[in-house]
């Protein structure tokens, strides 16, 4: 019994940044109807600037967020400018479809230049309290991970409040909506649509940034990210910060348990189950909303 | 008396398909002016083109002595035109609230903000007492009220209103067009485009009768009541 609760204590932990790894990928989605499957690449550029910050300069891994954020918005920003935004005025269905295109090109190109730069060796950062944990009645919490599901909290409350109480925020959601309409507002369309996928991709590096504070990183990992934050945000639905956050901790627990009943093989299983379920018996999600 | 809005010669195309054929309207500063027409005639079409909405293949747009057409939305807005788009198109999942608060989004607006709530507040008050609430839960009238609410908070000069008695009943038709005066007492100039001619026409000092992209027929709105244009088409109607 105690071993499940482990387990699954463990998995919520993960699952944390599961969710706001999705969140940034369903920003994006929401505003732009562009579904960027490079995000875990972003990801992947997030962990090693928390690597380097680390190594060279020892900058802790829980502070580079402060760095790693503001890099991967400059980041969605050029790739913005240079990429994604080109295909803003096109009909929706092909503009997702195009989008995906790009996002499959770039995200092996930024492998390739990962590997490149950095070798396709795995880094790991060991900080002064990597492997110290917290008791909680039979139960141990570690650190790093109760630390990560803790920022990414965090961000994620930052995030609501900024786009519920800012205008720039609001201009966000309104577009989101109806962009013709946002645009009758006065809303600079295109530079709310920069601004939405520079933070999906600013939200990408903090994602980055706890996921190094706890796993090692290679050129390789941006894939699985890209596929978790896709199973998280089908999982929750579009439209609710918060619902995609519980959704990731769901999937971080649902992995936990499936890996401890049936083995290793099966953790990255049952996500894909998952989705496939939700897809069939509920495709707005748990906590979408229809319509 | 100078107009306020002039559209002239104005020729717009979705895609490959023309729709406008040289349009010519001239509103003046302080007038209701109708814009009636069968479905496809090209009313919807010419207010996008002068909200910026819809870039035109030829023809000019002229605002207050200022040149428009081509220009994005977010610039027209801030000269002074709010529109109001059929189906009016609230952010249904935002609170009505924050609806009005985006209305006043425009660098013209943002700073009257708290007084331009005020002022609306006190022209629909239901949407005082619903400000929580979510726009896509208020009723259909309410939504309309809120539309044309969210549209003055840019304190325009100019309010253009497309089709704003679609699927609401009579009596909440009349309140909408009561609204309208109110708006027009208040010093704004409003352009409203209708399907159907009966209302738009009793309110109105001025109206255009529009079909296949053109003007057909236009004067003020009470001779435009005994025209067989309009006689014909709210019959057919």
């Amino acid at each position: 019994m105690e071993i499940w609760l482990q387990n699954l204590l463990f998995g919520a932990l993960v699952g944390g940044v599961y969710g706001l790894a999705a969140v940034g990928l369903a920003l994006v989605f929401g505003v732009l109807r562009m579904l960027n499957v490079s995000h875990g690449e972003l990801i992947m550029l997030g962990g090693y600037a928390t690597f380097w910050a680390f190594s060279l300069w020892g900058v802790d891994p829980f502070a580079s967020l402060l760095i790693t954020g503001p890099l991967l918005f400059g980041v969605g920003v050029v790739l913005y400018q240079a990429l994604f935004g080109r295909l803003v005025r096109i009909e929706e269905e092909v503009k997702v479809q195009l989008s995906i295109l790009i996002g499959f090109g770039l995200a092996l190109v930024l492998h390739a230049l990962a590997i490149f730069a950095w070798t396709a060796d795995e880094r790991a950062v060991t900080t002064a309290y990597a492997g110290r944990v917290v008791p909680l009645g039979p139960l141990v919490v570690p650190l790093t991970r109760l630390g990560g599901l803790g920022v990414a909290f965090a961000t994620l409350g930052g995030l609501h409040l900024f786009l519920h109480r800012t205008d720039l925020g609001r201009a966000i959601r309104a577009t989101a909506e109806d962009w013709e309409a946002a645009s009758l507002m006065g809303v600079p369309v295109r530079r709310v649509y920069r601004t939405a996928f520079a933070l999906g991709s600013a939200l990408a590096g903090v994602a980055g940034a706890l996921v190094t504070v706890s796993d090692a990183i290679s050129p390789a990992i941006g894939l699985g990210w890209t596929l978790k934050a896709l199973i998280v945000v089908v999982l929750a639905g579009l439209g609710s910060i918060f619902g995609t956050f519980v959704a990731g901790i769901l999937l971080g627990m649902a992995e936990s348990a499936a890996a401890f009943a049936f083995g290793g093989v099966f953790r990255e299983v049952v996500g894909l189950v998952l989705f496939l379920v939700i897809l069939i018996v509920r495709p707005q999600g748990l906590f979408g909303r229809s319509g | 008396m100078a107009p306020l809005l002039e559209v002239r010669n104005l020729e717009a195309a979705y895609g490959d398909v023309q729709v406008l054929w040289g349009v010519n309207w001239r509103v003046k500063p302080g007038e209701v002016v109708a814009v009636v027409g069968p479905n496809g005639a090209g009313k919807s079409t010419t207010l996008r083109v002068i909200a910026g909405l819809l870039r035109p293949l030829r023809g000019e747009v002229w605002f207050d002595g200022e040149r428009l057409e081509g220009k994005p939305a977010e610039a027209v807005v801030d000269r002074g035109i709010a529109m109001v788009p059929e189906g009016r198109r609230l952010f249904a999942h935002m609170t009505v609230l924050e609806n009005l608060w985006m209305g006043g989004y425009a660098a013209r607006a943002r700073p009257h903000r708290h007084r331009a709530l005020q002022e609306v507040f006190d022209l629909f008050p239901i949407l005082a007492e619903r400000r929580h609430q979510l726009a896509g839960t208020l009723s259909g009238g309410q939504q309309q009220m809120l539309a044309i609410a969210r549209a003055l908070m840019s304190r325009p000069r100019l309010l253009l209103l497309d089709e704003p008695s679609l699927g609401l009943a009579p009596r909440v038709v009349q309140q909408v067009y009561e609204a309208v005066h109110r708006i027009v007492r208040e010093g704004v100039t409003v352009v409203i485009v209708e399907q159907n001619v009966f209302p738009v026409l009793e309110h109105a000092s001025r109206g255009y009768v529009m079909a296949q992209g053109r003007v057909i027929v236009e004067g003020s709105a009470r001779a435009l009541l005994e025209t067989e244009e309009v006689r014909r088409s709210y019959v057919g109607s």
